[in-house]
């Protein structure tokens, strides 16, 4: 389970990186389960199963 | 195949830390005494857990799996565990008190010292997992009898044994027994510090024909009997003894009304066990206060559950990557033993647990890799250890092996009483309408996502099903406000009621339970 200043660090380091702060903050919310891509990166999915985001570990 | 009566009576002990030696030990009553994993003049809780768990590791045949995906046995022998609990008590420095104890019995850090402890633990285990075999009624009316016997030749043999040697009696009774085993007070072996007596099975027919019992007459298991006994041992207890067990035991021990009990806090097992007999009890949780919006969060009032015959337990998939520390590797298989004794699941494929990367952030917990792929946890500084790793076993649970496609938390019809549950809580109300959380919407969207839901509920029922205290008392932290979590991340107990159900009847109907 996440806690809040858990996914509070992990949104600014994705804003540092670049993301906008909504999808950082959404892609925040979605860690505590990830899937893996073959080169290492967490692929990022949305409610629709979607990917929003591929991204090097938070 | 484990013995499982030997597993059972190893984690019927709590593990005590006493600088007393074995003189003093032996005067600790017995109901505690054999309920204690102790090592005289060791203090130290986390060598001791580390001690048992390699025994224990031994006992079930326990296999871990390394990050080659290799297999291999944890603690498969006494030479192992020699070397490892050596190299151990070296870095923890608890070398000799005198220079002339190096290398003797006396010395925590020997070979000699450290296999006098794996040979008195395994065999107490497995003597009295014997015993509790030998109750089973139908097996007692087989063989109602047993006679002492040398097993193993000793250096200096126990004259005080040599009377009873090749003499046959009940396994029922419990007096001539206990009169054997002096030191350790109990009817079962190892018969005595030093001892390498055993016992032999006696059939009916010897027995009747020795006299002891009559042709048709049936024996009842006399477990109850001497678990009475080992409670009576705990009662009344005299003012001297109750000084002396405070003073040398401290808060291990709690004492009310004459009576004491083991109070314990680490991850050893304070389920099960049978009635009375120095039966732990948890320690104190952090007093819950109420929150603004719910009732307040108390103890649970779970009765303990037996060990179940486990057909497909949630531990044989997992398997403990070596990136684990050892406090890491104990709270795991803490978590794994307390969701053993709740339920079953089916067949899930393995999964490796592992260390969580460096490179992540540093206040995260742990994670669940889909597809089964991993479950990692932080193993530094780590705020919840045993019920992130339920959490995170959880989400492998709603992907692998509850019915449906994907996590099956979010659309599953099996889950539908469930979501149903969990969606009409006080907790779940407040998460979604309470203005308090307004301000961290996107926290708030994770904690109110069906696999995020499931997982917390899960580790909550797995906890409140245990009745385990380490992980209860996390939840009570979550619920009092001190833990960084939002209070209604968890519930209140009553709330909680309708979801424990619904996980319940749920697990009943895919035959877990």
């Amino acid at each position: 389970m996440m806690d809040p200043d858990e996914m509070d660090l992990a949104s600014e380091e994705l804003v540092r990186r670049g993301y906008s702060r909504d999808l950082a903050d959404d892609i925040a919310s979605r860690l505590d389960t990830i899937e893996l891509s073959p080169d290492g990166k967490w692929v990022i999915r949305d409610d629709d199963n979607k990917i929003i985001a591929t991204i090097d570990p938070v | 195949m484990p013995f499982q009566e030997a597993v059972d009576t190893l984690d019927l002990r709590s593990i005590i830390g006493s600088t007393m030696n074995s003189a003093e030990w032996s005067a600790v009553p017995v109901g505690l005494h054999n309920r204690a994993y102790f090592s005289s003049k060791v203090a130290s809780v986390r060598v001791l857990q580390r001690s048992r768990d390699d025994i224990r590791d031994f006992l079930t045949s326990a296999r871990g799996v390394n990050e080659k995906g290799e297999t291999f046995l944890k603690s498969g022998s006494r030479q192992a565990f020699v070397k490892r609990m050596q190299d151990l008590a070296i870095a923890e420095g608890m070398g000799p008190l005198v220079p002339e104890d190096a290398g003797t019995v006396r010395d925590f850090t020997s070979q000699t010292r450290q296999e006098l402890i794996w040979d008195t633990q395994v065999r107490q285990a497995y003597d009295q997992g014997d015993w509790m075999q030998g109750q089973d009624e139908a097996v007692l009316n087989e063989f109602p009898g047993q006679e002492l016997i040398r097993d193993i030749p000793v250096k200096e043999p126990r004259h005080d044994h040599a009377q009873y040697e090749g003499v046959v009696k009940l396994k029922t009774d419990i007096a001539y027994w206990k009169r054997i085993n002096q030191d350790f007070g109990v009817a079962w072996g190892p018969w005595g510090w030093g001892c390498g007596h055993g016992v032999r099975d006696v059939d009916r027919a010897e027995c009747e024909r020795l006299g002891l019992i009559a042709p048709g007459t049936q024996l009842k298991p006399v477990v109850e009997d001497f678990n009475a006994q080992l409670q009576a041992s705990t009662e009344n207890l005299d003012p001297d003894m109750q000084a002396l067990l405070k003073t040398a035991l401290g808060n291990q021990v709690r004492i009310r009304d004459g009576v004491a009990r083991w109070v314990t806090n680490q991850g050893n097992s304070t389920a099960d066990l049978p009635p009375g007999a120095g039966q732990p009890e948890p320690a104190a949780a952090p007093a819950p206060t109420p929150s603004p919006v719910d009732a307040p969060a108390g103890p649970s009032t779970a009765s303990p559950a037996s060990i179940p015959v486990r057909v497909n337990p949630v531990s044989d998939g997992a398997k403990l990557g070596t990136t684990l520390t050892d406090i890491g590797k104990q709270a795991v298989q803490h978590a794994l033993r307390q969701i053993d004794r709740v339920h079953d699941d089916g067949k899930l494929p393995p999964i490796l647990i592992r260390r969580l990367p460096a490179k992540a952030s540093h206040t995260k917990q742990g994670q669940y890799i889909h597809g089964g792929a991993a479950i990692e946890l932080r193993q530094q500084n780590a705020r919840r250890p045993e019920l992130t790793a339920v959490h995170e076993i959880g989400h492998w649970i709603d992907e692998l092996a509850l019915p449906g496609s994907g996590f099956s938390s979010g659309d599953s019809p099996a889950l539908a009483e469930w979501r149903k549950a969990v969606l009409g809580t006080q907790a779940v109300r407040n998460l979604s309408d309470n203005p308090h959380y307004a301000a961290k919407p996107k926290h708030r969207k994770y904690l109110l996502r069906p696999r995020e839901l499931w997982a917390r509920s899960y580790a909550q029922y797995v906890a409140t099903k245990s009745n385990d205290p380490a992980m209860l008392a996390q939840i009570a932290a979550i619920r009092d406000g001190t833990s960084g979590s939002w209070v209604d991340s968890h519930w209140s107990d009553s709330d909680f009621g309708p979801v424990r159900e619904a996980i319940d009847k749920l697990f009943a109907t895919l035959k877990w339970l």
